[in-house]
């Protein structure tokens, strides 16, 4: 990929997503799947800046709130983009591992503690801290049982599977009332605590959520910049040649799935101590389409993307609904994200930040060979 | 026994409303190889466009509009033909812009194209659900269903119709396929695209005949589902179009006869499994994603779908 | 070319940002008052907060609660608005999910010309929202969200509706003792309303003397239920109680009607709407349907409303979720009349010393948790309309 020397003003040197170790800042360099550049440097100092700044510039809770669920948001398609936008695996029930991460710490504290047990929650505080990563570890577990009998499958076969181990996640979810109160839902999630200090307000869990977040997305840019990174990429590109080259495609796929899936299971387990309270209805197909929206609108394959995807899509769908006409049509605010939606796939295919040379391995056949060519020779935008 | 013979029944009617969408699924998949997420919607315009066709006016919205008040084989083949031509248009908007762009755009493009057709359909219609016309032809002077028994089973004249109908659509969309000119046009370009091209094939029209009759289909399996549970709504399209999906893949995705398969096995299996297995009717979807990923494990490309090699 | 790519990208990332941010930052200054400013401090205007699902799979429901919220809001400013504020009503689109109602929530309570909140209508979504107006301190009056956990989230969350747990033990004691039903059966929606009033019926069966002889889930949503029929027709019940919402209810009453089944059919409350008819079409001619709202009553008060009602909405008569709106606003009104001034917090202390008002849904006496004991009525399926049941539940 060639680049001109004025545009590198730093000794770090351009990269492919696949990896290369920079010199500088790992996550500014991966994010942008490119080189680290000043400008993009200033620009994660700049995002940052407001990430922290703004809530308390704002005076209205409904902000906050909104960028609470946008933190989830970033977290979930990065973690989604881990499996679809560098493994090239299209999975199509992502929300899953978000519903068991959910489910994993409500059921602890409700089901368990209180109920079996008749603890004071409060007592327990440091476990909701402890959750996170146990919470995102289950889901894993799952990501792995998940992931295994899709191995042999490709494409949009992989697609079909994906989506129905969501799918049965979701229906196990709403008919084990036994286990899960079924469409009850359950409440009475605690929020979050440290020695006796209740992060009740909508700032303080924006806070909780935007540091989950950026450990989160530190903890993806690592490992997507590792040998495991690499091996995604190369799965992704060609797996046939990567299982060639020595890599345990098998083994990689599945410590993808598993990776994605932590994270999704971590914000599953603050969604539920954020909200206090949790139900099947939150985890529907139609979030595992959205969360995939987001990666691909933002941009796959790169780590920016998915929160840029996921900034721009909850705000456009906030701001919109307080626009007059749309306050007495409440339905044409789904035309208009619907439209936005079409909009930008058909004039930035590639995603708001992608790069044409990401590519998806999706089907069981051959290519054009024009269209190979056409890939392997591209460099537009990146 | 009888309760056996009365779920089949019931199972036959579901699955062959899931086998028409689901061949204008397949049909779509095996030239694009795009999931029309945007399907399920196309259906619901067909159930729709139908109501409208047969009642004497309709509030469109918000207004009552008069309407030409046809009799029910009209207004679906006026909602076939409607829905045909906004298929073609959706392709040529969304589709084809993005055929030579990575392949999750179109997916999400179509994600997107459903969204707006939900919300259109409400805007247009309303968010209630909107009372299908009795059928003069099917229902008798009170109001109720002509039926017949056979034993103790009950089986209605329009379920009798629908299995007619799908069949006879079946029959004749298999020799277009085979027999025709351009269906042979499209057998070759569901095959290879670029070498179809060369061949003389206008692989640009060949689509848009697809998505005509692969809409038209989906038309008609909403017009049909309209007639068989009295109603229509903006979301209907949703959870048959899904299954529908499941049912191509279970056939072989790109298979026309596989997906007539796979409707007809997916609506048999839930009614039996809702019927028989133990709590059965609250995990009657759960159990198609069972069977679904069962025979995908052990035939990964479905049951009458070939084994694609991976490299060329 | 690269470099420029790179850099629109970037720069279009920033302009993002910044958009947002000044977006938020014009936000935080009008913390949502697009409601009137009046310049004397006496009449501050009364604005009601709708939550309810207005669009999506539910908001058939949104649109009947908009709809008697409405009359009650043009009765109110005809008689010159409450404590001198003109009425208006804020819509908070909830979809039915407990994620959006916390969303519909943060945004009614951040704006302050917002006394009360009449919604939310699902169980799941206001247990969802209930804590936040809690803490808020901004009252929630149900019109129609059963889960008996409602109420004792707080003391700002109020309903005018019956529980699941009453109204089952009083539609059990109707079907064995009134009509003299033995061998009942039931099917019953999945969700919390469903399933509750399902539990308190067969237990009030079993408890009056009754055997039920079988009980079929289906889901909201769900469009066939001939899997169930079919089972429960092979135990020749005399009863059919059918424990839902009427857009599920009008096709299992059609497909039974096809598969040969004459059974009467008792439905719940959620079966209350012309609605039913509509799109029940002749299977449920004969139905009867408990409801806590009887537009045919011959009560002027309640007879004004349908009039009303039928004038502003096509001649539609109204269901019990439009009554319960209405009767939530106009409550609501009271209270702040009562309290003399349109304030939230005066506002919730006169609902606890209001002692018996009369609504058109009936007598709303608040316990000591925020709840109403209500008489039930049943109704009829006859000729296209809902019409008094011949026979009544004993009270």
């Amino acid at each position: 990929m060639a680049r001109t020397p004025k545009d590198n003003q730093t000794d770090a040197q351009p990269s492919g997503s696949g990896g290369y170790r920079a010199k500088l800042n790992p996550i500014a360099s991966a994010m942008t799947g490119g080189g680290s550049t000043r400008s993009t440097r200033i620009l994660l100092a700049v995002l940052l800046a407001f990430a922290v700044i703004l809530p308390f510039l704002v005076g209205s809770n409904r902000w906050i709130t909104l960028m609470t669920v946008v933190v989830i948001y970033v977290v979930l398609a990065s973690g989604l983009n881990i499996v679809v936008g560098f493994t090239g695996l299209l999975d199509l029930g992502y929300v899953a591992f978000y519903a068991i991460g959910a489910y994993y710490t409500a059921i602890i504290f409700n089901n368990v503690l209180k109920v079996k047990y008749g603890v004071d929650l409060d007592a327990f505080w440091w476990l909701t801290w402890i959750n996170f990563v146990v919470g995102g570890l289950v889901a894993a577990l799952a990501g792995v049982l998940i992931g295994y009998p899709t191995l042999r499958v490709r494409g949009d076969y992989l697609a079909i599977m994906t989506l129905g181990f969501g799918e049965i996640i979701r229906i196990l979810a709403l008919n084990w009332v036994g286990l899960t109160r079924g469409p009850s839902g359950i409440s009475g999630i605690p929020q979050p605590a440290i020695l006796g200090y209740h992060f009740t307000t909508q700032k303080s869990l924006y806070f909780v959520g935007l540091a989950l977040a950026l450990l989160s997305l530190w903890a993806i840019s690592r490992i997507v910049r590792s040998r495991i990174g690499r091996a995604w990429t190369a799965i992704r590109e060609d797996e046939v040649a990567a299982e060639a080259m020595g890599i345990h495609t098998s083994r990689y796929k599945l410590l993808s799935y598993a990776t994605g899936a932590f994270f999704a299971g971590a914000m599953g387990v603050f969604f539920g101590h954020y909200l206090n309270y949790i139900s099947p209805s939150s985890f529907m197909l139609m979030e595992s389409f959205l969360i995939l929206s987001l990666v691909v609108l933002g941009g796959m394959g790169n780590l920016a993307g998915p929160v840029l995807g996921a900034i721009v899509w909850m705000g456009l769908q906030e701001w919109l609904r307080d626009v007059p006409f749309i306050q007495l049509h409440p339905e044409t605010r789904g035309i208009a994200m619907g439209l936005v939606l079409v909009l930008l796939m058909v004039f930035r295919p590639q995603g708001l930040l992608g790069s044409m040379r990401v590519k998806l391995e999706m089907r069981p056949g051959s290519k054009d060979e024009a269209e190979r060519e056409r890939e392997v020779w591209s460099d537009a935008g990146s | 026994m009888s309760q056996l013979a009365q779920q089949l029944v019931n199972g036959l009617m579901i699955g062959c409303l899931y086998a028409l969408i689901a061949v204008g699924y397949t049909m779509v998949y095996g030239i694009i190889e795009l999931i029309n997420f945007a399907f399920g919607e196309l259906f619901m315009f067909g159930a729709f466009i139908t109501i409208m066709m047969m009642s004497p006016d309709i509030s469109l919205f918000g207004q009552t509009v008069g309407m030409p008040h046809l009799n029910f084989f009209l207004a679906i083949i006026i909602a076939m033909v409607v829905v045909g031509i906004m298929g073609v248009v959706i392709e040529r908007l969304a589709y084809r812009p993005l055929r030579n762009a990575p392949r999750l755009a179109a997916l999400i493009s179509a994600i997107g194209v459903s969204i707006l057709l939900q919300n259109v359909a409400q805007a247009i219609f309303g968010s209630q659900q909107v009372p299908f016309p009795d059928i003069p032809l099917f229902t008798t002077a009170l109001g109720a269903p002509k039926a017949f028994s056979v034993g103790s089973v009950e089986i209605t004249y329009f379920q009798v119709f629908v299995v007619v109908v799908t069949v006879t659509a079946m029959l004749l969309l298999n020799l277009f396929v085979q027999r025709t000119r351009m269906g042979r046009a499209m057998r070759a370009s569901a095959q290879d695209k670029s070498t179809s091209a060369l061949m003389g094939v206008n692989v640009n029209k060949v689509i848009a005949v697809t998505f005509l009759i692969g809409s038209a289909m989906g038309a008609l399996a909403g017009g049909l589902y309209g007639g068989v549970y009295h109603s229509a709504w903006p979301l209907m399209g949703f959870n048959p179009g899904l299954k529908a999906f499941i049912a191509a893949v279970l056939g072989g995705i790109g298979n026309i006869p596989g997906a007539f398969l796979g409707g007809l096995l997916l609506g048999v299996i839930e009614a039996l499994g809702s019927a028989y297995l133990p709590l059965g009717s609250q995990y009657r979807d759960a159990i198609a994603f069972v069977i679904l990923i069962l025979i995908l494990s052990f035939r990964p490309s479905g049951l009458l779908g070939s084994t694609v090699s991976q490299k060329a | 070319m690269i470099n420029t790519t790179r850099k629109l990208t970037l720069a279009l990332v920033m302009v993002l940002a910044l958009g947002f941010a000044a977006v938020a930052l014009a936000a935080c200054g009008s913390s949502g008052d697009s409601s009137s400013s009046s310049s004397s401090p006496a009449a501050a205007p009364f604005k009601v907060g709708l939550a309810a699902p207005f669009t999506g799979d539910y908001a058939t429901y949104g649109a009947s609660h908009q709809a008697g919220a409405d009359i009650a809001m043009a009765e109110l400013n005809a008689a010159g608005g409450v404590n001198g504020g003109q009425v208006s009503t804020e819509l908070g689109d909830d979809l039915g999910d407990p994620k959006q109602a916390v969303l519909v929530a943060q945004k009614f309570i951040d704006d302050s010309s917002i006394l009360i909140v009449d919604g939310h209508m699902f169980s799941g979504a206001t247990i969802a929202a209930a804590p936040k107006y809690q803490t808020a301190g901004l009252p929630m009056i149900s019109p129609s969200a059963t889960n008996p956990d409602i109420t004792s989230l707080g003391s700002f969350i109020w309903r005018i509706c019956m529980t699941d747990a009453v109204q089952g033990k009083g539609l059990a004691d109707y079907s064995v003792s009134t009509l003299g039903k033995k061998n009942i059966a039931i099917m019953y929606d999945s969700s919390d309303y469903g399933r509750g009033l399902a539990d308190a019926y067969a237990s009030g069966v079993t408890a009056a003397g009754g055997t039920i002889a079988g009980k079929e889930q289906y889901a909201t949503g769900d469009t066939d239920f001939k899997a169930q029929l079919t089972k429960l027709k092979g135990k020749n019940p005399d009863l059919l109680f059918l424990s839902g919402y009427y857009p599920e209810g009008a096709k299992i009453a059609q497909q039974a009607r096809e598969l040969g089944m004459t059974v009467q059919m008792l439905g719940s409350d959620g079966y209350a709407s012309d609605e039913l008819p509509k799109l029940g079409g002749a299977a449920v001619e004969g139905m009867l349907v408990s409801t806590f709202f009887d537009y045919t009553k011959a009560d002027p008060a309640v007879q004004k409303f349908v009039e009303a009602y039928k004038a502003a909405n096509n001649g539609t008569n109204p269901d019990w979720f439009a009554a319960n709106s209405y009767d939530v606003i106009m409550l609501a009104a009271q209270a702040a009349k009562n309290a003399g001034k349109n304030d939230r917090t005066a506002i919730n202390d006169a609902l606890g010393s209001i002692g018996t008002y009369q609504g058109i849904s009936g007598p709303i006496t608040f316990d000591a948790n925020g709840d109403v004991q209500k008489p039930l009525s049943i109704v009829i399926v006859k000729d296209g309309g809902l019409v008094t049941a011949p026979q009544q539940p004993t009270p």
